[in-house]
């Protein structure tokens, strides 16, 4: 303790306080000795802490969730306010240019506005014009004003109605509205008015000036950038082999889609030319991560890095605009309150850096701490990304499209029960501060659900705002996206004859189109769906493979009272397997019931007219559909073979891939997994002609599709895999496939060591012209030659 | 490692008084131990939240302040005394118990609160102001509770 720290801290100032502040005196004195004993416990010397903290930051570094907001991401948000203020001048500029362009448009409107009244005008009399023409002009606005008004309180009544049967009932609220604005030190009504327009300007900002600070923030690291960008002028995704057909780009590995032309995200993208991939950095402080550009041309060069990422979930890369999609948390605001009893807490510092933008606010008061942010870059100098435009949005993060150039976004969004009706934030949406209007919101018929599943578009060529949102009341658990349309699953209840139950599954469609996207029509079917392969769009049907449990469902009743007690569900009933076609309103036109009793489907592909699915228990049939008459599905073939299926792949014209598991038949137990080549030249004749039992027992292949490469060209199938024998070892395995059945080509060491402290890393692999690329999630790149299967070149972390 | 590096460093400057604001707040060796653990943890995973280094110490009391008021919430009143008594009983093999018995009970007839600030100002050294920012009171309100707590205490000790 300093020497140099007073013993008192009262002022003297009353005479009569001398006596007692010598018996104070004296209390201090004898305290001071005494408190002074404590020897400090072993476990708390510095030594023993400094271990406690590392083995700490090593388990949470392994749990999913992300609590923090890093400096980084904060410096960049606080620099943007600061940037906002710095390029006042930068804006004034923008705006004349927006002003005009902005001029037009109130031209325009005021235009529609004027024809509106001229129609007013024609058909009512006026005696005085000038006074009836503004008039009018201020009626009709605050007609439509006022129809926008009501057309909302109505959807938000009906939502209401329909939610409240099914919020669990409050609890006593132990958050009181004041605690908030202690935590956060702000108050909730300032929000209101300064973040809405704060946020957004200072993101225009960034669009029309101050680019280059925003990309100064994010540390993007350009090396070598000059001698780069002549490259990368006198190089536009051509081959500079001059052997080659040089107009003919090389063919390289895409994104293993469902639905060719509709995009999905992923953690590896490949453009024909640079590599770009997640990158984990290894670090004990916080969970860090980036995004690399690799350029492939000439050897292996990392060439930019985006830095300062937590959780990014997956992310796009088209032409010359990359997607970054993240997920992240608020800091629990409970947990600073064990017991909640409301002693007022000593303020954690921590609460100085949350960015308070209402949207987060309401989050934590309202509930479901998660939120998304999806941050779009111009990357047409693969050098130097640039950042356009960040979103944030309230919801956890469930998938995403790109199609013909717009980001279809699909977050769900909770809702708890509100006080008073009249509180909409807490169950009705609200984007960048406001509350979505009637003609964003979809209630279902006889919704259970007290989610939104938010459809919100984004214009790739112009992403500043979204372009269109959606909320759809739904829990929203399965995903389809055709070229046209979305369709969006969740579970219900079915009720059958004779009190019996099943699952069931309730269908939403919706179509897009330029980003606008329209409610179509709802449908149902029993039985609940696999994943998003056991769907498909054809011709305008839809198809669908369910497994229905049914149960039997009674109602119990007290035999003495006679009153009813409850409902008592038993699973007795057989398992089987559904097929559906609905026609384009999801009515259903077509079914085939009670397949494959006692099993359940595992995987599913559509090509055209015909359905394959695989179900299991000891062996797995393979069956054929036939949907060449929608009205009336056929089974035309079933194949009995050992093993199962995970996943199916179309292999050129009349093969079909199959990647899963290896299992005895007489006991179903799995023993390794098995690539399978089926002949579909005839689908009521399908044969398995090929197998391959490896000795991996477990891989990423079986349960996603994006983790699997099939190149039918280039004769290679890949895909990471793991055996779990004396050592564990994980590959990346790629194998090819001949007349006389697959063989193995080579494998890729990735097994979790000593050297990489044990991290596990994602890998993905994928290829550009006849070289074979391994991505792994440290940033690492090894490139194989795919002619030879000699390794190249490898590229460190 | 340089994060963990800097935060060792003042991790060492501070932890002797941060056990011994904990041991008399909590009255006892293994919970003041779960409270400094607890509170160091929570420091390290914020550590990026705090912006002037400086103010570590007064951070750190803060949080462990919150650990310690947390901690005491989850006990019963059972679980307090027997606690209590344990730890007296420990102290029966200090030299001069007598004194270390009679200041350990003087303590306890404080209000939690009363305590905390004795203990800021003998053990942590602070003055009134600091007291009132570390436990986010009025100064007069930390002023008179001292005078209390010293006046009950020399009561106590019969002085």
């Amino acid at each position: 303790m300093s020497s140099m720290r007073e013993k008192k801290f009262f002022k003297k100032n009353v005479d009569n306080m001398d006596i007692e502040e010598t018996e104070m005196e004296k209390v201090e004195e004898y305290l001071k000795e005494n408190l002074q004993r404590e020897e400090v416990p072993e476990s708390l010397l510095p030594e023993n802490m400094k271990k406690k903290l590392e083995e700490a930051s090593m388990e949470s570094m392994k749990k999913k969730d992300v609590k923090k907001m890093e400096k980084t991401r904060k410096i960049r948000k606080w620099t943007t306010f600061v940037a906002t203020a710095a390029c006042f001048g930068l804006l004034i500029t923008a705006g004349i240019y927006g002003m005009n362009a902005g001029k037009e448009e109130t031209t325009n409107s005021s235009k529609s506005t004027i024809s509106g009244q001229e129609f007013h005008e024609k058909t009512t009399e006026h005696s005085n014009i000038e006074e009836g023409n503004k008039n009018t002009e201020i009626g009709d606005k605050e007609n439509q004003e006022q129809e926008k008004r009501e057309k909302n309180q109505q959807i938000y009544q009906k939502i209401y109605d329909s939610m409240e049967k099914s919020w669990p009932v409050r609890k006593t609220s132990q958050k009181e509205s004041g605690f908030l604005e202690k935590l956060f030190g702000i108050r909730t009504e300032d929000l209101a008015g300064g973040a809405t327009e704060e946020a957004p300007a200072a993101d225009d900002v960034i669009e029309s000036g101050a680019i280059e600070e925003s990309a100064a923030e994010e540390s993007v690291v350009t090396e070598g950038a000059v001698l780069e960008e002549s490259i990368v002028e006198s190089a536009t995704g051509s081959s500079l082999n001059s052997d080659n057909n040089v107009a003919q780009k090389n063919e390289y590995g895409e994104t293993n889609v469902q639905v060719e032309f509709v995009d999905e995200g992923d953690i590896v993208k490949n453009d024909g030319r640079y590599l770009y991939q997640i990158v984990n950095k290894e670090t004990h402080d916080f969970y860090q991560q980036e995004i690399q550009i690799v350029d492939t041309e000439n050897g292996l060069k990392r060439i930019a890095v985006i830095d300062g990422f937590e959780n990014i979930k997956e992310f796009y890369v088209q032409e010359d605009k990359m997607v970054i999609i993240e997920s992240l948390w608020l800091d629990s605001v409970e947990d600073s309150y064990e017991g909640g009893a409301r002693e007022e807490p000593v303020a954690e510092i921590a609460t100085e850096e949350v960015i308070a933008t209402e949207e987060i606010v309401a989050a934590s008061k309202y509930g479901g701490n998660a939120f998304q942010k999806v941050y779009v870059y111009d990357i047409s100098q693969k050098t130097s990304p640039k950042e356009i435009h960040t979103f944030t949005i309230k919801g956890d993060y469930k998938t995403s499209r790109i199609s013909q150039g717009y980001l279809y976004f699909f977050v769900g969004y909770q809702t708890v029960r509100p006080e008073s009706k009249d509180d909409f934030e807490t169950y009705i949406p609200t984007i960048e501060g406001e509350l979505l209007d009637a003609d964003s919101l979809y209630l279902p018929e006889d919704s259970d659900a007290t989610n939104y599943l938010m459809m919100l578009s984004v214009d790739l060529s112009n992403p500043v705002a979204f372009t269109d949102k959606m909320a759809a009341v739904t829990w929203g658990n399965y995903y389809y996206v055709s070229g046209e349309n979305i369709y969006i699953l969740d579970s219900k209840q079915s009720q059958k004859q004779d009190g019996i139950r099943c699952d069931g599954t309730r269908i939403l469609k919706f179509s897009y189109e330029k980003g606008q996207i329209t409610p179509v029509c709802e449908g149902a079917v029993d039985g609940t769906i696999l994943d998003q392969f056991a769907m498909d769009e054809y011709q305008g049907y839809f198809r669908m493979i369910t497994t229905v449990n049914p149960y039997k469902v009674e109602t119990i009743i007290d035999d003495v009272s006679g009153e009813e007690i409850g409902v008592y569900s038993s699973q007795s009933m057989n398992q089987s397997n559904n097929v559906y076609v609905l026609d384009d309103k999801l009515q259903m036109v077509g079914s085939i019931e009670n397949l494959a009793e006692e099993e359940r489907v595992y995987s599913a592909r559509f090509f055209g007219d015909i359905g394959y699915f695989v179900t299991f228990r000891q062996t797995d049939p393979l069956f054929s559909v036939d949907f060449s008459n929608p009205k009336d599905p056929k089974i035309i073939g079933e194949l009995k073979i050992s093993g199962f299926s995970e996943y199916l792949h179309f292999y050129g014209e009349n093969l079909l891939f199959g990647i899963g598991q290896e299992a005895d038949e007489e006991t179903g137990i799995t023993e390794g997994i098995k690539l399978s080549m089926f002949d579909i030249s005839n689908p009521a004749d399908v044969k398995e002609i090929n197998k391959l039992v490896t000795e991996y027992d477990h891989s990423e292949a079986l349960y996603n599709h994006h983790s699997v490469l099939i190149s039918i060209n280039k004769n290679l199938i890949g895909f990471t895999a793991e055996s779990f024998g004396q050592d564990y070892i994980r590959e990346y395995a790629t194998y090819e496939y001949q007349e006389n059945g697959f063989s193995h080509r080579f494998s890729i060491d990735c097994t979790p060591g000593e050297e990489n402290n044990f991290n596990y890393y994602e890998s993905r692999g994928t290829y550009i012209g006849d070289t074979f690329y391994f991505l792994l999630g440290d940033g690492s790149v090894v490139s194989y030659d795919l002619n030879t299967e000699e390794k190249m070149e490898e590229l460190e972390p | 490692m340089r994060k963990m590096d800097e935060f060792m460093e003042l991790y060492s400057q501070v932890y002797k008084d941060l056990y011994k604001i904990a041991y008399y707040y909590m009255g006892n060796r293994e919970e003041a131990e779960d409270a400094v653990s607890e509170a160091i943890l929570r420091a390290y995973e914020n550590f990026h939240s705090l912006r002037k280094k400086e103010s570590f110490r007064k951070w750190a009391i803060q949080i462990l302040v919150n650990c310690c008021k947390g901690q005491q919430k989850k006990q019963s009143i059972q679980q307090k005394i027997s606690m209590k008594k344990a730890e007296e009983e420990k102290l029966w093999i200090e030299p001069d118990y007598i004194t270390a018995l009679a200041v350990h009970e003087a303590m306890e007839i404080l209000t939690e609160e009363e305590r905390l600030i004795v203990v800021l100002h003998i053990v942590g050294g602070y003055k009134g102001k600091e007291i009132s920012e570390i436990l986010q009171k009025n100064h007069n309100t930390i002023r008179s509770k001292y005078k209390r707590a010293l006046e009950k205490l020399k009561l106590q000790l019969e002085m």
